[in-house]
């Protein structure tokens, strides 16, 4: 296990390059913007981030990354330092679809959809259906093979930023019940049949969407893998989302502490011990989290071991709301208010609004109830259904 | 200490439910975000059931009449500021406790002219200036404050301005509960339905056992609000404080509980979330409110439900 140092070649060069395209306006631009130009603006701010080689430092060599974990987690750093743009919207493209392809997809998938994604191509995930969300080996979406495609009928639900994707991985019942009746398919969002519905959510914004299926035809050529095997290949490309992405999310924790000490240091001085204190706290749990990361992605070379991986997004998504809550703790009442991106806060500059959709770490990408029972059947080895 | 709350206002209390219910109840709520009707529509409904004749300070028995409609209207998320109009100064004049230092009130454009007043006792004539630009507190509105010159909150004014403040939250609350009950009972998931499953189990039951305790608090607090002649706050600092830790926490794993549907409005949890945050947080959030507390007790001491040995 090892943290590269500060100050390495590739750390001045991200910096300097950051310095030069005003990586911090980029993202007050972002923040204020409306979702579809926000999409166009992420979509920018990716392709300047290819040509500069820091856009897929985590693929493979030959697709354009092959960067060491190292040199990822240097440019991580130095991006989200700068106060570069988060690209949400890509975020299933760069690091779930991408996985998917690169671990299981054909070559011929892979030329198509690598550079495409790269490009900017947006990708959404359609794996949770209305009666099976934590229970996803239930899914109902049907696919029937007919010749040289497949019809596919059902409904799929809380498929983030699917309204501005082209892409959408989708998870189909092609057998019997349960997993071995799964397949894995690439489906183009513009096929006739597909609508895609937002859904306003707690927080006040339409970014999860439900995604309706009614006769879609997807080639053969667009399953992934063997027909029935789907449920292999999901599980071994989730733990990317859980993986991998945990090594940027970790260095936004530190961020976030730089905001959050921000945050005390505006304080009254009657209250800035306090804060100080619990800054203490969360610098502890912040490293530990970092050096958990560390671990995790050392011992599963290709960033695959899920259930390691499930504790990453335990930690992570409960730290998440603790460092909100503070952060809106400490801003008081002036955490109510605030013009998207001006307020100088954390992740989509509005304390509030960060604080609330922390709310949703702990159930996205599986519950932390489900992770949970993953540790405990997987890591200590306790019996199945122990939980019950 | 007068633990049963009186048939009338429990009457009183379920017939607000109906005629909420009848009305929409959370649709209200859900409506209300984009088209100002809804708002006036619970006016009618709350007006038709005879809030206006209610005088919160005269006597406890209103009081409690009062403090019931507060939770009602919580646990619909009535777009409406109840407790305010209970404690309306004039006709047309609401009350509210505020922060002078970031003076913002929910729901603040029901009236062009408000009567403000600080849990300091400082008091003011509050104009609506801005909304503060939050999704999550689409009501919300900072103000214009105005000294009134001599004037002075009474003590009676602030108790029953945190009081009505906490039942509110009670309601959200108990909702946020009820329907994490019902969901968990009809969502399956691995073949059992939800509240099959012991974490579950337990962890609706510490709820439920968290909700009991602030509605009994709520209810002495507001008995104690008309017969201890104390200046303190400490009473109604707890219990604002008690409602903000319990609400916060119920509303989080009724969400949780519901999965990725706590988070889309056509459920009703997601809308109470988000409507209950001005609530949470005016106007004294967790921080400000144990500093208060703290104070008062330095000050006046704490005796609580405990008269004998309290704290001084």
């Amino acid at each position: 296990m090892s943290l590269p140092e500060p100050g390495t070649d590739l750390a001045h060069e991200v910096r300097s390059w950051c310095r030069s395209k005003d990586a911090a306006g980029w993202r007050d631009r972002m923040s204020a913007a409306a979702p579809a130009e926000r999409a166009g603006l992420q979509q920018a701010w990716l392709l300047q981030l290819a040509e500069q080689g820091y856009a897929v430092p985590h693929w493979p060599a030959a697709w354009g990354g092959g960067r060491s974990r190292a040199d990822q987690l240097t440019i991580a750093r130095e991006l989200i330092r700068a106060g570069a743009p988060r690209l949400d919207m890509h975020f299933v493209a760069l690091y779930h679809a991408a996985a998917t392809l690169v671990t299981a997809g054909s070559d011929e998938q892979r030329a198509t959809y690598l550079p495409a994604i790269r490009d900017g191509q947006r990708w959404c995930q359609g794996f949770s259906e209305p009666g099976a969300g934590s229970d996803l080996a239930s899914l109902r979406t049907r696919a029937e093979r007919r010749g040289d495609h497949y019809v596919v009928n059902g409904h799929k639900t809380w498929s983030s930023s699917a309204e501005f994707a082209e892409m959408c991985l989708l998870l189909a019942r092609t057998g019997g019940q349960g997993r071995a009746g799964i397949s894995y398919f690439l489906l183009d969002l513009s096929s006739p049949g597909v609508s895609v519905r937002p859904i306003r959510n707690a927080s006040g914004h339409d970014e999860f969407c439900d995604v309706f299926l009614t006769d879609v035809e997807i080639p053969v050529t667009a399953r992934v893998g063997a027909e029935n095997e789907g449920w292999r290949i999901a599980n071994a490309t989730l733990g990317e989302e859980r993986g991998l992405t945990m090594l940027e999310r970790s260095e936004e924790m530190v961020a976030g502490l730089r905001y959050l000490t921000l945050a005390a240091a505006a304080l009254p001085p009657e209250e800035r011990g306090a804060a100080l204190e619990t800054l203490g706290a969360f610098a502890e749990r912040v490293e530990s989290f970092r050096l958990l990361v560390s671990r995790v992605l050392d011992a599963s070379v290709d960033g695959t071991d899920t259930a390691a991986a499930s504790i990453l997004k335990l930690v992570y998504s409960e730290l998440l709301q603790d460092i909100s809550r503070e952060g809106l703790a400490m801003a008081g009442l002036s955490g109510h208010e605030g013009r998207h991106g001006w307020s100088g806060t954390w992740q989509t500059g509005h304390w509030f609004d960060d604080y609330l959709r922390s709310w949703e770490w702990t159930i996205g990408g599986g519950t932390n109830d489900i992770l949970r029972n993953v540790v405990g059947e997987r890591i200590l080895g306790l019996p199945r259904g122990g939980s019950r | 200490m007068r633990i049963a709350l009186p048939e009338a206002a429990l009457d009183f209390g379920r017939v607000a439910d109906d005629v909420l219910r009848a009305a929409g109840g959370v649709d209200l709520a859900r409506a209300a975000e984009s088209d100002p009707r809804a708002a006036a529509r619970a006016q009618e409904c709350l007006a038709g059931i005879g809030m206006y004749d209610i005088d919160p300070r005269g006597c406890l028995e209103d009081a409690v009449a009062a403090a019931e409609l507060c939770r009602v209207a919580g646990g619909h998320a009535v777009p409406y500021p109840v407790a305010a109009m209970l404690l309306r100064t004039s006709d047309a004049t609401p009350f509210a406790l505020v922060d002078a230092r970031q003076p913002i009130i929910d729901h603040a454009l029901t009236a062009g002219t408000w009567t403000a007043a600080t849990l300091t006792g400082e008091l003011f004539e509050a104009e609506p200036d801005a909304p503060v630009d939050s999704k999550v507190a689409p009501f919300a509105m900072t103000v214009r404050l105005r000294p009134v010159a001599g004037g002075t909150a009474s003590v009676l004014d602030r108790r029953l301005g945190l009081l009505f403040g906490a039942w509110h939250l009670l309601g959200f609350g108990q909702r946020a509960l009820q329907l994490a009950i019902e969901h968990t009972r009809v969502r399956e998931q691995f073949g059992h339905p939800l509240s099959n499953f012991q974490v579950i189990r337990h962890t609706l039951a510490d709820l439920s056992v968290g909700l009991e305790g602030l509605d009994l608090l709520c209810r002495f607090s507001l008995w104690s609000a008309f017969t201890d002649g104390s200046p303190s706050l400490a009473d109604a600092l707890s219990v604002r404080l008690e409602a903000q830790r319990v609400v916060k926490h119920t509303l989080r794993m009724a969400q949780q509980f519901h999965g990725a549907s706590g988070f889309a409005d056509e459920y009703d949890i997601s809308v109470l979330v988000r409507h209950a945050q001005p609530g949470l947080r005016l106007p004294t959030d967790r921080g400000a409110t144990l500093a208060l507390l703290r104070t008062a007790i330095d000050e006046y001491g704490f005796d609580g439900p405990f008269h004998a040995g309290g704290v001084r």
